[in-house]
């Protein structure tokens, strides 16, 4: 993944995106998966990757 | 299959390191839909957990499936699961396998893949110094 790539997720702190699997760029967002890929979908991107964007504070344990 | 790491770094303090961290693409069939979700490979997780809302994503009915309590590092009630059969299939692989997953709402879970189902059915080397981690498929028993 690139510099660029990571660069674009920082206003998505806790948030869900939508990948588009070529050019890595978002194209959906929301408070929880089913969100961002309907957004993804209303744009037309049909099979996005989905990714949950994790707090950028520090370090990450499920279920903390 | 080789997976670079994925790196993050601290926005709200660049002067920390970067995190690293094995994830990797995933694709979550049920019936007739499929949805794809980047998934962080977790040694310490007993079972693969998905936020709920990818459940609904797939139509699932995520309360229809048999509830379960889980615990992390925390203290407290735990979370509560909703365990389903689904297919899963790492993206770059021809092949999909079924295998029980949990779904929940807590914030804390987004897609994890742990233990039983998904560590039965691959060799998992993860490579820190190389921030890479290799699957290949294991013979089952």
């Amino acid at each position: 993944m690139t510099d660029r790539f990571i660069e674009q997720l920082k206003p998505y702190e806790n948030k869900w995106v939508a990948l588009d699997d070529e050019t890595k760029e978002v194209v959906g967002s929301g408070q929880d998966a089913a969100q961002a890929l309907r957004e993804a979908e209303h744009r037309g991107h049909k099979d996005p990757t989905l990714f949950k964007v994790l707090p950028f504070r520090g370090a990450y344990v499920p279920l903390a | 299959m080789k997976f670079d790491y994925l790196k993050q770094p601290n926005f709200r303090d660049p002067n920390k390191p970067w995190i690293s961290r094995p994830v990797i693409p995933v694709a979550l069939h049920y019936k007739d839909k499929r949805v794809k979700v980047f998934a962080l490979v977790d040694s310490g997780a007993d079972i693969s957990l998905f936020h709920a809302s990818l459940g609904q994503a797939l139509g699932i009915d995520v309360t229809g499936g048999r509830k379960m309590t889980f615990f992390g590092i925390s203290e407290g009630a735990g979370v509560e699961v909703y365990m389903h059969t689904i297919d899963l299939e790492v993206v770059g692989d021809s092949t999909s396998f079924e295998m029980e997953v949990g779904f929940t709402d807590s914030k804390g879970v987004g897609a994890i893949l742990g233990q039983a189902g998904f560590f039965d059915h691959f060799h998992i080397k993860f490579e820190r110094d190389k921030e890479r981690v290799e699957l290949t498929t294991a013979s089952l028993h």
